[in-house]
């Protein structure tokens, strides 16, 4: 199957964290970057540049969730039930990315659900979207 | 439902170490619109006017104004207020980055310092953490080196803002540092947080904004990111920044070249903006919620120095220490912008400050001896930067030119001050008015001093006639009081200016943040409010006509453009005598540029008129009244 | 051969866009440079910075091909 994910080109981010805003405001309906589910990595004086971390869509948190709270959606996005979540934050340590947040007004952990809102907005190409083709079926 | 205002004001006395906080008075907010406004205000309710702008009576303010942070485009700013160590009057300048936006989702719309510590402290602000913490591990500490330390010490996520040595040893025109290159420049705030011995300002928040109406104003946003994709001059923006005007000034004759000797540079080629993009660029840096990715972050490599990293160098920076240096490698203009930015000066002022004693020295006014041995010669890296250190440290003649080119011109005098190119103590923008009438009228008009943010009006002396000054009052007049509005409300000027969003655009969105339901006529009245109590205080702190404040230095006027294009240009005397009787019938002033009780009670400050009357400075009654309204904005005739 | 302008702002303005919110199409008689296109249509090329076409500045002497764009940045007022 056919399943989107969003691809990071470096060097393209320029750290304005439209993309931050725009999923708080899309998930939360708040304005409040803590509460977005990607972040944007400063590295510097050196190098001097920026990386988006995003949700790369590995499963693993789905894999370690000790409440089942996380399930594969039909196009093979990993998505939070929040009735189910206890943000016990067990899935935090084994994500790559390190894109799974927690916050104090929140009773679930925060987790990418696939909308791509933030590649909308993106100005410079930093983040796009990709289509990956893979074995197994949902 | 709120208003973009996080809700929160802190109070800090330094002096005791006492930490208040309470709401913020929204009404404040309203009627001052925030930001440069409620400073205005506050500086001119609190602080005694014989206050020593570095004693403990200065205020120190910083704010984030009502829409920084909330989903709008170029939201980012943060403003920072005193008393100007520079001007000696009401001083504000601002910054984009990410400060502003931290601030507020902190929970905090703004900081008032009083008093002075008795050791070197930082501001630490953790959501409703607020702490005053021992700086000593940091105070000596360039800026730039500075900030990866205290993000290392309290972590990544924070914003951090700092002040060099310069600021600490209350060099006149120290800046502040944040975001490894965005400063807040003009009007010396970095000597006022040095006089309060508060090295920096670190500031993290995971609170959530409210606005008044988050659902059209995400339509409205987002209808604007799209458009504003396809704009055609985006992409040149994001990709050159504001470097490239420099060549266009050039050609134009208005590029500072040897200190405002003359307007045109035959070295242009060597430090533009496409040698910026070639040699040192590494990436394109934005402020919060902005795409014009106007920042260029850059590396400077010149033989026999440490390769050193850097924001810029932009237009006036590249203007002001590159051409008006005699520089001629962008290398060389990048690692001068490097070396204020990290010491903590202004590169405007800075630059101005060199170049000025650049030209002492060319004349013999000031000679190797008072420079330890060492020379200023134009376009030299090492005298430069020897110099810039011997002002940092107060080294000798250093500390004369420590307090700016105008105190400096008055010490050295010899004719000296016809070219400190500064008005009321500040050193003037990257741009030569001697062919431009409108710029010049609006370095001489600036409230804080020759600076072009208020009011730039090239194209329109280009349009109306660079030798002629008909018309160039009310269109300054104008501009001094909606760029401001920028500054009131905390977002960037260059992102909505730029890109065809009309003033009205701007006020809807304000209206969707704050719910204020006012219009861009009301949006205007409160800027010339803000604009007329400015004055008032600068004549109460420097009780003289307003008239005597406003002069350009004698070079503007004596010294024709002596090459390039520009040469034999330049307004006669009795020209810029003329702009300025305009200038002030535009305003409502009379012909001493004090404003009239009539004006001032047009805007409700009735209790400035009363503390003008009783120094026997307000404005005399005008016999033909006041516009109705106060400056007209430019319509272009050819279209 | 026909080329587009493009520009924002005041030069919008001056452009008279006909083919979308910012572009003119212009026709002309074999290759000529910027300068002299801008002639054509009574543009000051004094209000124009610089030349932008295909993700580099140009010169105004730059001589554009048939159906190439050419957008037309405007001075920054200050920053």
């Amino acid at each position: 199957m056919q399943i989107k994910k969003i691809k990071v080109t470096t060097g393209k981010c320029s750290g304005c964290r439209l993309c931050l805003q725009i999923c708080a405001i899309s998930h939360f309906d708040e304005i409040n970057p803590k509460k977005a589910s990607l972040r944007v990595e400063a590295r510097f004086p050196q190098p001097g540049l920026y990386k988006p971390k995003v949700c790369i869509q590995c499963g693993k948190c789905m894999e370690v969730c000790p409440e089942d709270a996380i399930y594969r959606r039909e196009d093979g996005a990993y998505i939070v039930d929040k009735e189910k979540c206890t943000n016990c934050g067990e899935c935090i340590p084994v994500c790559k990315p390190k894109v799974i947040f927690q916050h104090r007004d929140v009773d679930h952990v925060i987790i990418c659900d696939n909308c791509f809102k933030c590649v909308e907005l993106c100005n410079t190409g930093a983040i796009t979207i990709f289509t990956k083709t893979v074995k197994e079926k949902v | 439902m709120g208003d973009g205002l996080a809700g929160t004001t802190i109070r800090i006395n330094l002096s005791t170490g006492e930490i208040k906080k309470y709401p913020t008075d929204s009404q404040l907010m309203r009627d001052w619109f925030g930001g440069r406004g409620a400073i205005a205000k506050i500086l001119y309710d609190e602080v005694p006017r014989n206050a020593d702008p570095f004693g403990p009576e200065n205020l120190f303010i910083l704010t984030a104004g009502v829409m920084s942070g909330c989903f709008i485009p170029a939201g980012a700013k943060v403003e920072f207020g005193s008393v100007s160590p520079l001007t000696n009057g009401h001083g504000d300048s601002n910054m984009g980055g990410h400060l502003g936006p931290a601030l507020k989702y902190a929970g905090y719309d703004m900081v008032i310092f009083s008093g002075i510590s008795p050791k070197p402290v930082y501001l630490y602000i953790d959501d409703d953490r607020v702490e005053l913490r021992d700086a000593a591990a940091y105070w000596g500490m360039g800026s730039l080196e500075c900030e990866p330390v205290m993000k290392a010490d309290l972590g990544e996520d924070f914003e951090i803002a700092t002040i060099g040595p310069a600021g600490e040893n209350l060099i006149r025109f120290s800046c502040i540092t944040h975001d490894y290159g965005r400063q807040a420049g003009r009007t010396g705030q970095g000597a006022v947080m040095g006089s309060k011995k508060l090295k920096a300002i670190a500031v993290r928040g995971s609170n959530s904004l409210k606005v008044h109406d988050l659902a059209n104003l995400t339509k409205y946003v987002t209808d604007i990111i799209k458009r504003t994709k396809t704009h055609p001059n985006m992409a040149p923006w994001q990709k050159y920044g504001t470097a490239f005007f420099i060549d266009w000034s050039n050609k134009n004759a208005v590029l500072p070249t040897r200190n405002f000797q003359t307007t045109f540079y035959e070295n242009i080629d060597g430090i533009n903006g496409e040698q910026l993009v070639e040699k040192c660029l590494i990436t394109h840096k934005a402020c919060f919620g902005c795409w014009m990715n106007c920042g260029k972050y850059t590396k400077a490599i010149l033989p026999g120095r440490q390769v050193v990293y850097l924001e810029g160098p932009e237009y006036e920076t590249g203007a002001l220490c590159g051409s008006n240096l005699g520089m001629t490698d962008i290398n060389q203009v990048a690692y001068i912008n490097w070396l204020m930015d990290n010491v903590g000066i202004d590169t405007m002022s800075g630059g101005g400050v060199v170049a000025f004693a650049m030209e002492c020295f060319q004349r013999g006014l000031i000679t190797e001896k008072d420079l330890e041995g060492h020379t200023l010669n134009w376009g030299s890296v090492d005298d430069t930067e020897h110099f810039v250190k011997m002002v940092v440290e107060r080294r000798g003649i250093g500390d004369l030119f420590a307090g700016g080119t105008k105190r400096a011109a008055e010490v050295i005098s010899q004719g000296s001050e016809k070219f400190a190119m500064q008005v009321k103590g500040q050193e003037m923008s990257g741009y030569d008015g001697r062919y431009a009438p409108g710029m010049l009228l609006a370095y001489m008009t600036c409230d804080i001093g020759a600076h072009h943010n208020r009011a730039w009006t090239i194209t329109v002396d280009m349009a109306e006639g660079r030798e002629t000054i008909e018309g160039r009052a009310k269109v300054v007049v104008y501009l001094q009081h909606i760029r401001p509005l920028f500054d009131c409300w905390c977002i960037c000027r260059l992102f909505w200016g730029e890109l065809d969003i009309e003033p009205e655009e701007i006020v809807q969105s304000l209206n969707y943040v704050t719910g204020w339901n006012i219009d861009t006529a009301e949006a205007l009245k409160t800027s010339e409010k803000i604009w007329n109590l400015v004055r008032c205080h600068y004549l109460e702190r420097n009780p003289a006509n307003g008239r005597t404040f406003d002069y350009p230095p004698a070079r503007s006027w004596e010294d024709k453009i002596p090459s390039g294009p520009g040469e034999g240009k330049g307004l006669s005397f009795a020209q810029i005598e003329a702009m300025l009787d305009d200038y002030y019938a535009c305003r409502g002033w009379d012909k001493n540029g004090n404003p009239s009780r009539e004006v001032l009670h047009d805007l409700k400050l009735d209790f400035a008129a009363d503390n003008l009357e009783k120094i026997g400075l307000l404005g005399k009654p005008l016999p033909e009244g006041i516009p109705e309204v106060r400056g007209a904005r430019y319509k272009p005739k050819a279209f | 051969m026909v080329i587009y302008l493009k520009a924002g702002g005041q030069l919008r303005k001056m452009l008279k866009p006909d083919i979308d919110y910012y572009t003119r199409k212009v026709e002309i008689d074999g290759e000529k440079t910027v300068t002299d296109i801008l002639k054509t249509i009574a543009i000051d090329s004094a209000y124009i910075a610089f030349i932008y076409a295909d993700g580099k500045v140009r010169d105004f002497s730059f001589k554009p091909s048939d159906g190439q764009i050419i957008t037309l940045q405007p001075p920054v007022s200050g920053g």
